[in-house]
C-alpha cells in the first residue's frame, strides 16, 4: 500500500513538472490560433473560435519567407563548414598524439565558454572593415563559433569508441592512413556525424545574438525577425508573432524527434564520457 | 601522369612522417585563429588601447569600474547566475532521480523534459512574456482562481529578476536532466541494492550512495550550467531587455546595450574583457577540479 502511494506521488510530481515545461509551447500554439483581438482579451480566452488567419498571413508574408530562406542558407552552410573543419580535427584529437594536442583541444573548448557578446564587439568592427556585416558569409563564419566546440568534442568521443583494432586491421591489409580515415573511421561514426549535424543545425537555426548584432535587413534569420518584426509602435501583433514562432519551432521539433536516439547518445557521449 | 606521381609522392610523405595530424588540425586552427584570437586581441585594443597604454587606459578602466552601474550590473548578474544555476540543478536532479526510479512512461516524460532545448529561446521568451503579461497574461488569470492577486511579473522591479530566473530554469533544466539522467543510468546497481539489503532507507541511499557516486557527473553539470547561464542573452532580451529601470540588466545585456544602443564600443569592450576574464577564470578552476576528480 505504501509503495503504491509512493509510485503515484512520483507520477503526480512528474506530471506537474511536465505541465510547467509544456505550457509555454502549448500557449503559443493556442495564441497562434486566435484573432488579434482575442490574443489580448481580458480575461484571457481559453474557449474561442480557432482561426488559421494568422498562419495564412504569416506564410504569405514576404519578409517571413525571406527569413526562412536566410535561416536555412546560414544554418546549412555554417553546419557544413563546421563539420568539414571540425570532424578531421576531432579525429586527430582522438587518434594521434602530437605536440600541443591538449592545449589546442582546450582552446576549442574555450569557444563554448566565451559569452558570444564578447566576441561580437570586435567582430562588428572587423566585419564592418571587411564589408561582411549584413551578408551571408559574415553570419555563416560567425555561426562556426556557435557549434565548433560541440562538433569537436562529441565527434572525438565517437572516434574514441571505434575499436583501434579495426583501423589497425585495415592498415595491415594495405590501407593508407588517409584511406583508413575515409573508409573506416568516418563511415563507422556516421551516426555521430548525423547527431552533431542535426544539433548544430538546430543551434544555428535558433541562434539570436550573432544574427541580431551582425545583420540588419539584408540577412535576417527567423529569431531576429521574431524579436523585431512584430513589435509595432503601439502594440505587438501577438497572433502573427505566435504563428511565426510555431513556424520556427516546428522544423527543429521534427528534426529532434526523428533523430532522438542519435541526439541522446551524441549529447551524453560528449558530456558524460570525457 | 606526372601529377599522379606527385600525388603518390605526397601521400607517401604524409604516411611516413607524422605530418597527418597537423594536416587534419590545420584548417580549424587557422579559422579559429582568425575568428577568435585576432578578434580577442582587437577587443583588448578597443577597450584598453588607442591612448597612452597602459597608464591612461588602466586609469580609465578604474574610473569605469568605479561607476555605480557597473556594480549594479555585476550584482544583478550574480543573483541571476546563482538563482538560475541553483534552480536548474535542483530541478534537474529531482527530475533525473524521479525518471530513473519509475518503470512505465519514462521515455514520454523524457521527451517532454528535454523538448525546451529544441525550441528557439526567443520564441520561448515571447511565449513567456504573453503568459506573464500583467493585463492579459494567463498566469495571473490562473492565480486568480486560488485568489492570489495579479502580479506584475516582468514589469515590476521586485519580480522581474525572479521571473527571468524562472524562465531561465525552464530553458536550461533540460540540459541538466539530459546529463544527470545519462549519468544515473551508467551507475552500477549493486551498491544501492547492497545498501537496501543492509537496511538503508531511500533517503540514506540517495545521500550516502547515489550522490557520491554521481559526483563527477554532477560537477560537469555544474560547470556546464555555469557556462550556459553566464552567457544567457536570448531570454533576457526577449523578456525585459534589461528593464524595468535597469533592474534586470546583467553584464551580458549591458555589454550589448553599450555596444548597440548607446553606441559606445569602448565601454562595451571593457565589460567584454571583464566577462572574458571571469569566464576563463571560473572554467579554469572547474577544469582543474574535474581533472583532480578523474585522477582520484
Amino acid at each position: 500500500m505504501q509503495r503504491k502511494v509512493v509510485v503515484i506521488s512520483k507520477y503526480f510530481i512528474l506530471c506537474v513538472i511536465a505541465l510547467f515545461f509544456l505550457f509555454p509551447m502549448f500557449w503559443i500554439f493556442i495564441q497562434s490560433l486566435k484573432t488579434s483581438i482575442d490574443t489580448i482579451a481580458i480575461p484571457p480566452k481559453i474557449v474561442f473560435l480557432p482561426t488559421l488567419e494568422n498562419y495564412s498571413s504569416v506564410l504569405t508574408d514576404i519578409n517571413l519567407l525571406h527569413s526562412l530562406k536566410d535561416g536555412l542558407v546560414v544554418a546549412l552552410f555554417s553546419v557544413s563548414l563546421t563539420l568539414i573543419i571540425g570532424v578531421p580535427f576531432a579525429y586527430a584529437l582522438a587518434r594521434f598524439k602530437f605536440r600541443g594536442a591538449n592545449q589546442i583541444g582546450f582552446f576549442v573548448l574555450s569557444t563554448m565558454i566565451l559569452p558570444p557578446i564578447v566576441i561580437i564587439i570586435p567582430f562588428s568592427k572587423i566585419f564592418n572593415y571587411l564589408h561582411l556585416l549584413d551578408t551571408y558569409p559574415g553570419l555563416i563564419l560567425a555561426h562556426i563559433l556557435v557549434n565548433i566546440a560541440l562538433v569537436v568534442w562529441v565527434m572525438r568521443s565517437f572516434f574514441l569508441r571505434i575499436p583501434i583494432e579495426v583501423e589497425e586491421a585495415a592498415m595491415i591489409d594495405g590501407c593508407t592512413k588517409m584511406q583508413v580515415i575515409w573508409k573506416i573511421a568516418f563511415p563507422l561514426s556516421s551516426s555521430g556525424i548525423t547527431a552533431v549535424a542535426i544539433l548544430s543545425f538546430i543551434f544555428s537555426w535558433n541562434e539570436l545574438i550573432f544574427a541580431l548584432s551582425l545583420t540588419a535587413s539584408g540577412v535576417r534569420t527567423l529569431p531576429v525577425f521574431i524579436a523585431t518584426g512584430y513589435v509595432g509602435f503601439l502594440a505587438t501583433n501577438w497572433g502573427g508573432l505566435s504563428a511565426a514562432g510555431i513556424v520556427t519551432i516546428i522544423p527543429t521539433i521534427i528534426l529532434a524527434l526523428s533523430s532522438k536516439k542519435y541526439l541522446v547518445t551524441g549529447f551524453s557521449l560528449g558530456t558524460v564520457s570525457k | 601522369m606526372q601529377l599522379k606521381q606527385l600525388y603518390k609522392k605526397i601521400q607517401e610523405r604524409v604516411n611516413k612522417t607524422a605530418i597527418l595530424p597537423y594536416i587534419l588540425t590545420l584548417p580549424l586552427t587557422v579559422i579559429l585563429f582568425l575568428l577568435l584570437i585576432y578578434p580577442l586581441v582587437y577587443l583588448f585594443y578597443l577597450g584598453l588601447g588607442q591612448s597612452n597604454f597602459p597608464y591612461v587606459s588602466l586609469h580609465q578602466v578604474r574610473v569605469f569600474v568605479s561607476r555605480p552601474f557597473f556594480w549594479q550590473s555585476s550584482k544583478i548578474s550574480l543573483i541571476y547566475l546563482l538563482g538560475s544555476m541553483g534552480g536548474t540543478l535542483i530541478m534537474g536532479f529531482l527530475i533525473a532521480i524521479l525518471l530513473n526510479s519509475i518503470n512505465k512512461g519514462c521515455s514520454i516524460f523524457y521527451v517532454i523534459f528535454i523538448a525546451p532545448l529544441a525550441v528557439a529561446p526567443i520564441v520561448a521568451a515571447k511565449s513567456w512574456s504573453m503568459i506573464l503579461n500583467p493585463l492579459y497574461g494567463i498566469l495571473n488569470h490562473i492565480l486568480g482562481y486560488v485568489s492570489i492577486p495579479p502580479q506584475e511579473w516582468i514589469t515590476s522591479m521586485q519580480l522581474a529578476l525572479f521571473s527571468l530566473i524562472m524562465v531561465t530554469i525552464w530553458r536550461w533544466t533540460p540540459l541538466a536532466v539530459l546529463i544527470l539522467y545519462a549519468g544515473l543510468q551508467t551507475l552500477p546497481k549493486q551498491p544501492e541494492e547492497a545498501a537496501a539489503i543492509d537496511g538503508a532507507g531511500r533517503w540514506q541511499i540517495l545521500t550516502y550512495i547515489t550522490i557520491p557516486l554521481l559526483k563527477p557527473v554532477l560537477s560537469i553539470t555544474i560547470l556546464l550550467q555555469f557556462i550556459t547561464c553566464f552567457k544567457e542573452f536570448d531570454i533576457v532580451y526577449g523578456l525585459t531587455k534589461g528593464g524595468p529601470a535597469e533592474c534586470t540588466e546583467t553584464l551580458v545585456i549591458r555589454t550589448f546595450l553599450e555596444g548597440y544602443r548607446y553606441m559606445n564600443l569602448r565601454h562595451a569592450a571593457v565589460i567584454g574583457i571583464i566577462l572574458l576574464i571571469v569566464a576563463l577564470f571560473v572554467t579554469n578552476i572547474g577544469h582543474k577540479i574535474l581533472i583532480c576528480q578523474q585522477e582520484r
